[in-house]
């Protein structure tokens, strides 16, 4: 009958074990060990390799307003049929980091019409015209219900331009202060 | 065992570099603009002439003289509150006048078409020419008459009506 021996390693020789087995299970753990090192070594080298890819090709993108707020003024509508907001034209900054494959598109959707109490007017009697290399020259109009491109760019770099927004002028308005809110998106890919 | 296992690592990383490309790298900004408008209440009333003239007629044969302008168009155009009344009125300045010879204002009536437009009988009190509700462009006409008498003295007649239009 072979010696019994007890490992350190919680791996316990069964009764009747030989000196073999014994240096047979050491190896394996010691091979064990060996390959979850290695394991170790390849997950922390392909994290690597991934971080530096991504840090590499990742794409930035910038946007800024010269403006937060746009007003539209009371006007006769027989004499100034498109009101012209207050604070045109609005200055937009586009700014594109990454490889020049980047792909960046700018685009724009109300969160509902102008509101005034119980009172509304279509946000599409809002509309604009963008100057600037990329942006949509239009006129273009507000849309509730879909985004509407503003521009789009290839590449990297800033791209300056300016938007001049426009209201649609009737008798049927009722009076009143309306608002509603605007999100710009600058996607780049 | 070792070349087993150098195999595999190279393998899990290339999988961790698909994995990595595949992942997008799309990046967003988004900024919100607040937009802002004012309707302030306005009224504009346009009458298609300024002055109206009923031509000498004989009486048994033409007992109501209508005025030679006939029909007069009118434009109400008011920005108001939704459930805001839009009203339009006429008063006279008094009866009409020749020298000391009068015509009572009140032989002046007139017709209207269009929505919102009334009839109804000079006076000197304003009178209602058409009302409406909330904001809105309103066309139609008036027509004018003068009842006839033989007991109008001979003479050239005048007044002036003002016509007001309120959008509150």
């Amino acid at each position: 009958m072979g010696r019994q021996v007890w490992n350190n390693q919680n791996c316990q020789a069964g009764a009747g074990g030989t000196v073999a087995a014994q240096r047979a299970i050491k190896r394996g753990l010691a091979i064990g060990r060996a390959r979850a090192h290695s394991i170790l070594v390849a997950l922390s080298l392909s994290y690597s390799i991934a971080a530096l890819s991504g840090a590499a090709y990742a794409a930035s993108a910038r946007l800024d307003f010269g403006v937060s707020t746009l007003s539209f003024p009371s006007a006769d509508p027989d004499t100034v049929t498109t009101i012209n907001a207050v604070e045109n034209p609005v200055a937009v900054d586009v700014t594109i980091s990454g490889p020049d494959s980047t792909i960046s598109q700018l685009t724009v959707q109300a969160a509902g019409d102008l509101i005034s109490g119980p009172d509304q007017i279509a946000i599409d009697n809002v509309g604009w015209q963008g100057q600037g290399e990329g942006f949509v020259p239009g006129p273009a109009r507000l849309s509730k219900d879909e985004p509407r491109l503003v521009g789009q760019w290839v590449g990297r770099g800033t791209k300056q331009g300016s938007l001049r927004f426009g209201m649609d002028n009737s008798w049927d308005y009722a009076a009143g202060v309306y608002s509603q809110t605007v999100v710009y998106t600058l996607v780049a890919y | 065992m070792r070349k087993v296992t150098a195999v595999w690592a190279v393998a899990v990383a290339c999988l961790a570099l698909v994995t990595a490309s595949a992942g997008g790298w799309a990046a967003t900004d988004q900024q919100t603009l607040t937009i802002n408008a004012t309707v302030s209440a306005k009224a504009k009333l346009t009458l298609g002439v300024a002055a109206i003239n009923f031509p000498d007629a004989d009486p048994d044969s033409v007992p109501s003289v209508a005025a030679t302008e006939n029909p007069v168009s009118v434009s109400v155009r008011a920005q108001a509150g939704s459930a805001s009344s839009v009203t339009l009125t006429a008063q006279a300045n008094g009866d009409l006048d020749s020298g000391t010879d009068t015509i009572d204002i009140t032989n002046v009536t007139w017709t209207a078409t269009g929505a919102g437009f009334v009839a109804g009988t000079m006076d000197t009190a304003a009178q209602p020419a058409g009302s409406w509700t909330g904001s809105g462009n309103h066309a139609g006409t008036f027509s004018y008459a003068l009842a006839n008498s033989w007991d109008y003295t001979a003479g050239s007649y005048s007044q002036t009506v003002v016509y007001t239009l309120t959008a509150p």
